[in-house]
C-alpha cells in the first residue's frame, strides 16, 4: 500500500514562523517539545492544506518522550517529597499528542508510538495503517528533547561520534484515492519501509532517536511544497546498533 | 480483505488475580479480586503456583516488566500452537504500555543528579527509559524477527494496539500478530495519580455513587491474532477518536467516545441492538465513569446492552488495561458468561443506565477505553453467526 507525502516541515525552518494559538487554548505551560511539535505541525498543515472537513489521524513518534518533565517530577519528589500534578500529566509520552489534538482540533485517531532508534519509521508505518476512507489524512510528528544533564549517561549508550540533539519534524500523508480526487501534488510516494540488521556504519552526524523523519525530509530535498518530482527511489538511514532502515519512495 | 477473518486464537496473561489467562478468568468469574489495599501488586513468588523469575535469565532479575511480558508471551504462543520459526516477517508484534520498563531507571535519576551514583551506573539504567527497550528484549529472548510497534497512548494504548494489529492482518502486511499490553507499578505513576487525587485505597467501585478513585495495578496480557475460519472469536471492527478537549479529563458528555463507538459499529456493519455486552473502561474515577456512562446512554438509549467493568478484580493497568479487558471479554464469549460489576452497589443517579441488565446471549462485546490526552478506542469482538 503506497501513500502520498503531501507536505513536510522541520523545526529548524521555524525561526521566522511565529506559533499561532487558537483561543481559548492556553499554551503558556506547554513543554518545549509540545511547543516545537505544535509549530512544526502548523507549518506542515499550512503547506499540505487538507480539506477543512477531512478527518485526520495524528501520530506522534518519540523515543524518549517528555523526559525533561519526567526528570523534573522525579527530582521534585526526591528532594521535596512533593509530587506535582502538572509535571505528572506532562510527563506521559502521549501528552504531546493530547496537546496537539486540543490546539489543532484533531478528532480522528491520535496515537503515540515509541520504538527507540526506529521510532520515526514506526510512526510512519502506523500513519500508513491508519489511512483509510474513514480517516484519509494523517499528520505525523516526530521529536525528541535532549536533557543536558543526562548527556554523560547517553554518551555511554550511543556511539561515541554521535552528536545528540533535540529536533522535531512533521509530515502530512494521504491516500492514493484522495490524491486523485483532489488533484494533490505529492512531494513523494512512500511505498515501503524495511530494515536491515547486522550492517556496519552508524550515523556519524547530529542525531536523535526519532530523527528518521527529519532525515527523510532532508533527503527528499527541500522541505517545501516545491520539491515535487524527487528523483530519489530509496532512502537508506543508518542507525546505531548495526541497523539501518530503507524507505522506498 | 475480509475483516471477519481476523480471529483471536489464544490468550496469555499474568495479573494480580492469577498467573495465567485461564486462572485469571476463572477467578474473576468466581468473584475473586486481586486488589489489596487499593492496589493490584503481583508478588515475585506465590507458593506452589507462581515464580515470576523462574526460567528467566539470571542477569535480568530486576526486570519485572520483562519477566511479566515473558511469562504471558510464552503462554499465548504455546496456546496458539505457533512454532518458533513462525516468529518471522509474517508475524507482527504490537505492544502497548504507559510506563514501559520505568522501574529500572526512575530511582536512578535523583541519585545521579545529586552525584550519588556515577554516569556508568546511570547509563545502564537510562537505556531502559526508551519504551522500545521491551521490543529489544522480546527480539532477543524469543528470536522474534517480524515487524514491531509500540503504542503509548495512555489508557487507550491497548485498544489502539489491537486496532493496529487487526489492520496489519487485514491489509496483508502480515499473516498473524501478537498484541500485548503491560504495566508495572512505579513511583511515577503511583505518586503521579495520587497527586491528581485519582487513587482509591479501597477496591474500586465503577459507576457507584460512592466511587472514589482507581486501583493502580500491574501485569501483562497477550492476544494472538490470525486469519482463521475455524477460530470462533473474531475482531469485528474498531473505532478510534480524540476528544480534543483536555489532557487528563474526558469530554464531559463523552462525545469523543460516542464517535469511536459509532465508527466501530459502522466498521463492523453492526447496529446498536446487535451488541450484547459493553465491557466498559469504567475506572472508578468520578469524571471517567460519568462521561462514559453518558456516552453509552446517548448512543444506545434506554434499551442499552448489559454493562460491566471488571476493574474491581484486576485494577487499572493503564496502557495494558484494554488488553486484559479484551482478554476477559474473549473468555466471556467462549464461556458464555457475563461478569457483573461487583464493585458497584449503588449506581450513580447521574448516570442514567440500568446496571441490573443481563445479556440473554453473548455474541458481540463492545470494549471501550478512554485515556489521558483524550484518546478513545472502541473494539467490537464477537462470534460471527
Amino acid at each position: 500500500m503506497r501513500v502520498a507525502l503531501l507536505a513536510t516541515a522541520l523545526i529548524d525552518e521555524l525561526s521566522q514562523h511565529p506559533i499561532s494559538f487558537q483561543p481559548p487554548m492556553d499554551v503558556r505551560k506547554a513543554t518545549p517539545l509540545m511547543k516545537s511539535a505544535l509549530a512544526t505541525a502548523q507549518l506542515c498543515l499550512e503547506r499540505a492544506a487538507p480539506p477543512k472537513d477531512a478527518s485526520m489521524s495524528l501520530v506522534v513518534g518519540s523515543s524518549l518522550g517528555e523526559i525533561e518533565v519526567t526528570k523534573d517530577f522525579l527530582i521534585h519528589f526526591s528532594r521535596e517529597g512533593i509530587s506535582r500534578p502538572f509535571l505528572f500529566q506532562n510527563s506521559l509520552h502521549n501528552s504531546i499528542c493530547g496537546f496537539l489534538t486540543m490546539v489543532l482540533n484533531i478528532k480522528g485517531p491520535s496515537i503515540t508510538v515509541s520504538h527507540r532508534f526506529t521510532t520515526a519509521e514506526c510512526a510512519l508505518n502506523t500513519a500508513k495503517l491508519m489511512l483509510d476512507a474513514r480517516h484519509p489524512y494523517a499528520l505525523v510528528i516526530c521529536g525528541e528533547v535532549m536533557v543536558k544533564e543526562f548527556l554523560p549517561g547517553y554518551s555511554r549508550i550511543y556511539p561515541k561520534d554521535l552528536k545528540l540533539k533535540s529536533g522535531t519534524a512533521a509530515a502530512v500523508l494521504t491516500t492514493e484515492e484522495e490524491v486523485t480526487r483532489l488533484n494533490h501534488s505529492p512531494l513523494a510516494w512512500i511505498n515501503k519501509i524495511s530494515f536491515e540488521k547486522g550492517v556496519e556504519g552508524a550515523p556519524m552526524s547530529e542525531y536523535y532517536d526519532s530523527d528518521g523523519l527529519e532525515k527523510i525530509i532532508l533527503a527528499l530535498g527541500k522541505n517545501s511544497t516545491e520539491a515535487s518530482g524527487s528523483p530519489l527511489r530509496r532512502i537508506v538511514l543508518p542507525k546505531p546498533d548495526f541497523l539501518r532502515s530503507i524507505i522506498e519512495i | 480483505m475480509n475483516q471477519s477473518e481476523v480471529a483471536i486464537v489464544a490468550t496469555g496473561c499474568v495479573s494480580c488475580v492469577g498467573p495465567s489467562a485461564d486462572l485469571t478468568w476463572e477467578r474473576i468469574a468466581s468473584g475473586c479480586s486481586g486488589i489489596k489495599n487499593g492496589r493490584g501488586e503481583i508478588p515475585n513468588s506465590i507458593d506452589n503456583e507462581f515464580e515470576l523469575f523462574a526460567d528467566f535469565p539470571e542477569h535480568l532479575r530486576e526486570h519485572r516488566a520483562a519477566a511479566l511480558v515473558s511469562k504471558s508471551l510464552k503462554e499465548v504462543i504455546a496456546k496458539a500452537g505457533w512454532e518458533k520459526e513462525w516468529l518471522n516477517e509474517d508475524t507482527a508484534l504490537v505492544m502497548a504500555t504507559t510506563g514501559g520498563q520505568i522501574t529500572l531507571w526512575e530511582n536512578q535519576v535523583a541519585p545521579f543528579l545529586d552525584s550519588r551514583i556515577d554516569a556508568e551506573v546511570f547509563s545502564s539504567a537510562l537505556r531502559f527509559q526508551s519504551l522500545g527497550s521491551i521490543i529489544e528484549f522480546i527480539r532477543e529472548q524469543f528470536s522474534f524477527a517480524g515487524p514491531s510497534y509500540l503504542v503509548t497512548s495512555a489508557c487507550s494504548a491497548s485498544g489502539q494496539a489491537i486496532a493496529l494489529a487487526t489492520r496489519l492482518i487485514q491489509t496483508g502486511e502480515v499473516q498473524r500478530c501478537l498484541v500485548g499490553g503491560f504495566e508495572t507499578l512505579s513511583l511515577l505513576t503511583v505518586e503521579g495519580f495520587k497527586s491528581l487525587r485519582l487513587v482509591s485505597n479501597e477496591t474500586a467501585k465503577p459507576f457507584d455513587v460512592k466511587r472514589n478513585g482507581i486501583n493502580l495495578s500491574e501485569g501483562a496480557s497477550f492476544l494472538a491474532l490470525e486469519v482463521s475460519d475455524e477460530a470462533p472469536i473474531k475482531v469485528l471492527g474498531y473505532g478510534l477518536s480524540s476528544d480534543a478537549y483536555h489532557l487528563t479529563a474526558p469530554q464531559p458528555q463523552g462525545e469523543g467516545l460516542v464517535r469511536s463507538m459509532t465508527l466501530a459499529l459502522d466498521h463492523a456493519q453492526l447496529r446498536t441492538q446487535d451488541v450484547d455486552f459493553i465491557h466498559c473502561h469504567a475506572t472508578g474515577s468520578m469524571a471517567n465513569d460519568l462521561a462514559e456512562g453518558l456516552a453509552i446512554r446517548n448512543l444506545f438509549g434506554e434499551d442499552h446492552p448489559a454493562l460491566s467493568s471488571t476493574k474491581w478484580a484486576h485494577g487499572h493497568l493503564l496502557g495494558g488495561s484494554g488488553l486484559i479487558e479484551t482478554l476477559i471479554s474473549v473468555h466471556s464469549l467462549k464461556n458464555q458468561a457475563f461478569i457483573p460489576c461487583l464493585g458497584l452497589v449503588n449506581p450513580d443517579p447521574q448516570i442514567p443506565l440500568n446496571f441490573e441488565k443481563r445479556p440473554s446471549r453473548l455474541h458481540t462485546v463492545l470494549k471501550t477505553t478512554l485515556g489521558f490526552g483524550g484518546n478513545n478506542s472502541s473494539l467490537l469482538i464477537g462470534i460471527r453467526p
